[in-house]
């Protein structure tokens, strides 16, 4: 089976800064990707190389076993690469539905009635609807991160990419979005979650990817990456761990 | 099912008061004289352009200030066709407007190569190009201009109400298409770009394809605009025609008014052409009563004097999406 999302041999420097090194995995849909490593890391990198906002200096993104690492980011969105920012960025002067209509519009390449429920069927998953007339721009911190969600889910991906979402929410606010993490795995899509509460992550990953100045540090199952010497070095310090 | 409301009261109101708006001023020439609608064309060109700028600037983040480069290949583009190609003048002007756009399809992609700042002063640079290349058309006139001899069989008063009607009718299709372009699912992709271009292309909006798009529709709103300067004055010269001042003008319009609204342009465009006729004979304190004007605005009301006005009316041309 074609895996949804294979990387081989990424690398991206801005000039003599190397921020992604030689970083290869798969990812099959229905499975979730953990990605954790200390700030300056090279997650958020990894995530804009995926997305198409960096073209990689080298290496190869397939997406569906197509080769798509010259491709711009929106005609990756289009193929089926849904992303949240970490700090989000709503279109401000739209309402939250139009928000989600221009991912249904745009990225999923619905029209009509199509679109309006696949913008509103984002709302409900994220538990926007309430606020679907309000304009964007003045929304509270925590519904500009579920609007982030419910614009990428409403673009209609196979792969999608979330950086941070889970940063700032309350625990039985986490717990609604595991939740909502977990449903959209078990209905088949690539999952990749860049997250610093590792519980909340543990609870959705199949497996953990650990970087740490741009390169791959540990990959494998969850629990081991965590526990692993290396991992623990580059968190805590090689003094701490020991 | 999901329903989905286009339009509230106050758009409905809206729409039918533009069209009664539209009927009078249609109906103008058989009330005043025809120095009042010669006037009157002035405001319809500048309407065009402010709400052209808007869409450029204010939807696509395009700050041109060479949209004159239009204007002018515009108001030469009427003498090409009537005084050497024979075509009646005034059905010259949607020509005029479609081989404007033609133009812009090449300059675009010059143009699309710089970004902010430097998109705006390349902007510039090709108009004073494109000047200079038609001030060498012989012609044309070269450098001292050309005068549209054909309309001088027409009487005087129906030549200035033939021309007051195209000349509102390129503005009716102006803000009018600019309106249905919004209204469309290019529309809301647009306004995307506008609040965040990156997060559109993330959202899968073509970016690139949809600024295009708009900077030769504003291409051919300002080629049709400058086919009417020239019915109206009935002559073109390049220094007049390609005047950077236009960018001024626009700009002016389209920041006072209101940038990236409809309604904007068409107070700002109103404001204007008033600030004109009333201080114009005054020389340089026009001038500082325009800078004056944009001072105060910008510093009391950074969304323009539609931002002020419309809290309280609502939108006049809605183009939103209301979940029901």
């Amino acid at each position: 089976m074609t895996p949804v999302l294979a990387v081989a041999g990424l690398r991206h420097s801005f000039g003599s800064l190397v921020v992604a090194d030689d970083i290869t995995f798969d990812l099959e849909g229905g499975r979730a990707l953990g990605i954790v490593g200390p700030n300056g890391a090279g997650k958020s990198t990894l995530l804009n190389l995926i997305s198409g906002t960096l073209r990689p200096s080298s290496g190869t993104v397939l997406l569906d076993g197509r080769d798509i690492s010259r491709w711009p980011a929106d005609r990756r969105c289009r193929l089926g690469i849904g992303r949240t920012y970490q700090v989000p960025r709503p279109f401000a002067e739209l309402t939250v539905f139009e928000n989600a209509l221009v991912a249904a519009s745009a990225g999923a390449g619905l029209r009509g009635s199509a679109a309006y429920d696949a913008a509103a069927g984002a709302l409900d998953r994220t538990g926007l609807r309430r606020h679907a007339n309000e304009g964007a721009g003045r929304l509270p911190l925590l519904d500009r991160k579920r609007l982030e969600l419910a614009r990428a889910l409403a673009t209609g991906p196979r792969l999608l990419l979330l950086d941070e979402i889970g940063g700032g929410l309350t625990e039985p606010e986490l717990r609604e979005l595991v939740a909502t993490v977990t449903g959209l795995r078990g209905a088949g899509l690539a999952v990749i979650w860049i997250e610093h509460i590792v519980h909340a992550l543990l609870e959705v990953v199949d497996e953990m990817l650990c970087l740490a100045a741009g390169r791959v540090l540990a990959r494998g199952d969850p629990r081991d990456v965590l526990a692993s010497p290396a991992v623990r070095d580059v968190y805590l310090g090689p003094e701490l761990a020991a | 099912m999901t329903a989905v409301a286009r339009s509230g009261r106050a758009g409905r109101l809206g729409l039918a008061g533009a069209v009664v708006v539209a009927l009078v001023l249609a109906s103008a020439p058989y009330v005043v004289t025809s120095d009042v609608t010669h006037t009157l064309v002035d405001l319809f060109v500048l309407v065009v352009l402010a709400t052209m700028w808007n869409l450029l600037a204010g939807y696509g983040g395009l700050v041109s200030v060479g949209q004159q480069a239009y204007l002018g290949v515009g108001a030469y583009a009427v003498i090409a066709l009537s005084v050497h190609g024979g075509v009646n003048a005034f059905l010259a002007v949607p020509i005029a407007a479609v081989l404007t756009a033609v133009l812009a399809v090449p300059l675009s992609f010059l143009a699309f190569r710089l970004h902010g700042g430097y998109f705006a002063i390349g902007t510039w640079v090709l108009a004073e190009v494109v000047k200079l290349i038609t001030a060498q058309i012989g012609p044309l006139g070269k450098g001292s201009g050309a005068s549209l001899t054909t309309v001088s069989s027409y009487d005087p008063d129906i030549r200035v109400a033939y021309t007051y009607w195209v000349g509102l009718a390129v503005a009716v299709a102006s803000v009018g298409g600019v309106y249905w372009l919004l209204c469309s699912r290019i529309g809301l992709q647009l306004t995307a770009v506008r609040d965040d271009e990156g997060a559109a292309a993330a959202t899968g909006v073509r970016v690139t394809r949809a600024k295009r798009l708009v900077y030769l529709i504003a291409g051919a709103g300002a080629g049709g605009a400058g086919a009417i300067v020239c019915l109206n004055t009935l002559t073109v010269q390049p220094e007049s025609v390609f005047s950077v001042q236009w960018s001024a003008y626009m700009i002016f319009m389209a920041v006072v008014g209101g940038l990236g609204t409809i309604e904007g342009p068409l107070l700002g465009a109103l404001l204007f052409f008033a600030l004109q006729q009333t201080l114009a004979a005054q020389g340089t304190v026009y001038l500082i009563i325009l800078g004056a004007v944009g001072i105060v605005v910008m510093l009391l009301a950074p969304r323009g004097l539609w931002g002020v006005v419309s809290g309280r009316t609502g939108e006049v041309f809605p183009v939103g999406y209301r979940l029901r």
